[in-house]
């Protein structure tokens, strides 16, 4: 049988590579590294380490970003932002919404959301930040209930937060800043635990990580922490003042959730790390209606097609009050 | 990523690992290169695990990307080998680690000779066997252009004396 140069070209590639193989320690380096990312993910107690943290609220994040469910485009949300002064116009006019909402009665807070295609139902309790989290359609792996004690801060921690929106701000960033370090120690002692050889992997991860300015840290910060149903209306209203002091933020006050739902939408363009991330705001400033992570569509170059946007989004169908346990 | 997905990840990585390093060697012509594009890669995925639907496509796609970027940056020479001069297709060796060693020296050297696009359409074409379809997608040329440019490429090597004697000789059998 002639063979053409084609088969010949064919044959000599395997056999000339045939004894390549990709070492397996390549792997472990990038998932330890990419799991940081994770424990930051939801990180919001301040009392707890950061990894007890995202052990109790990572339960949001490891549901948001199951495969597949992020890539369903949005319709009919193409509104225009508006820049500056006038998103700052509304942020405080949405902060002074937020002051003036009544005060809920707990100490039991019930959240349903949706991520991912799956329903999750948390019930907190804000006096020692007990949380528990139903998932039952989470699939194989996952526990149906989880329970992580003190994975939340409590009524007293939030409390305790600055009001002013300069030391808030502060105070949010080196909150963030100290949940990042401790994810990159964690980070690290699991890097030390890999061969001598591979030790530059550590450095090439740790070089890769985007280096945050204090206004993406405020801003992101600020994100995750709106986005606590524990949050009480004084507090909401410090956030998004601090939002509004905050370069680069866009405020879309006609948009709509992936639900359909009005909503004020608070984003912001993170330069370092290369994502959108906004935040729904209810238009009556009493909670979150969604958040939502962008990464814009690649433009093509090189001659090659770029790669599509995606979105991944977390929305929040209810948030309930009670004095007593409520049930799931 | 949490537990779950690094589980995925770890055995797309363990299924497809070994091939991926191969293609990123073919596509840089350097087995060290090749190894940094190849964790290059890994590391890009692993960020956008969640949201890839195919991962080895997704990888063929950066992969050729971190190349042409390469290449733009440096405009890196490919390091002057020699060329191998004969090629006993009867070689008990063949197929044999020992033969891919001998083997890939006068390979590369005649890949590098092509520029980054032909050898994205032969490595992908002939080593991966990726329909001319897939290939034209995936770089995002025309169907056209991936035919002519193979052929004109598979011409090319054959003029690398290195490269013509082998796959002459490995003709004559």
């Amino acid at each position: 049988m002639p063979a053409t140069d084609e088969d010949l070209l064919r044959d000599l590639m395997h056999r000339a590579t045939g004894d390549l193989r990709a070492r397996s320690e390549i792997t472990t380096g990038i998932v330890t590294a990419s799991r940081r990312r994770h424990v930051r993910g939801r990180a919001l107690g301040i009392g707890v380490t950061g990894a007890a943290a995202a052990a109790a609220v990572g339960v949001a994040a490891v549901a948001s970003s199951a495969s597949g469910s992020g890539h369903a485009a949005r319709p009919g949300n193409s509104g225009q932002a508006i820049q500056l002064t006038a998103a700052q116009r509304t942020l405080k006019h949405l902060s002074a919404r937020a002051a003036a909402a009544a005060a809920p009665v707990g100490p039991w807070v019930k959240m349903t959301e949706q991520a991912g295609g799956q329903k999750k139902t948390t019930i907190i309790d804000t006096r020692n930040g007990n949380v528990w989290t139903y998932q039952p359609d989470a699939g194989k792996g996952v526990p149906p209930v989880l329970f992580s004690k003190a994975g939340m801060p409590t009524a007293a921690q939030l409390a305790a937060y600055p009001t002013s929106t300069a030391s808030l701000r502060v105070f949010l960033i080196r909150q963030a800043r100290q949940q990042q370090a401790q994810a990159e120690r964690e980070m690290l002692a699991q890097a030390a635990k890999l061969p001598k050889r591979l030790r530059h992997l550590k450095r090439i991860t740790m070089a890769s990580q985007p280096k945050e300015t204090s206004n993406d840290w405020a801003f992101s910060q600020t994100a995750y922490v709106l986005w606590n149903p524990e949050i009480s209306p004084s507090l909401r209203a410090a956030l998004l003042k601090v939002i509004a002091a905050t370069p680069g933020v866009a405020v879309n006050s006609h948009a709509t959730d992936s639900l359909g739902r009005p909503a004020v939408e608070i984003s912001r363009y993170d330069p370092q790390a290369k994502y959108t991330e906004a935040v729904f705001e209810a238009p009556d400033a009493t909670r979150v209606l969604e958040t939502d992570s962008m990464e814009p569509a690649t433009p093509a170059r090189n001659g090659l097609p770029g790669e599509k946007a995606y979105q991944l989004y977390d929305t929040y169908l209810s948030i309930t009050w009670s004095a007593t346990r409520p049930s799931a | 990523m949490d537990k779950k997905q690094a589980r995925a990840f770890e055995g797309f990585v363990a299924e497809s690992g070994d091939m991926l390093l191969r293609i990123a060697t073919l596509l840089t012509c350097d087995v060290h290169i090749a190894e940094d594009v190849y964790q290059e890669t890994l590391q890009r995925l692993a960020g956008r695990w969640a949201r890839v639907d195919n991962p080895r496509a997704f990888c063929r796609r950066v992969m050729h990307n971190i190349v042409i970027d390469q290449q733009r940056a440096r405009l890196r020479r490919p390091p002057e080998l020699e060329l191998y001069a004969g090629y006993d297709s009867r070689d008990p060796r063949a197929g044999d680690p020992l033969a891919a060693v001998e083997l890939r020296p006068p390979l590369l050297a005649a890949l590098g000779t092509l520029s980054p696009q032909q050898r994205a359409i032969v490595v992908l074409r002939y080593f991966d066997d990726r329909s001319e379809g897939e290939v034209a997608q995936l770089l995002g040329v025309s169907i056209g252009t991936v035919k002519s440019t193979a052929s004109r490429a598979v011409a090319r090597l054959r003029e690398q004396p290195g490269l013509g004697a082998l796959l002459a000789t490995t003709d004559s059998h």
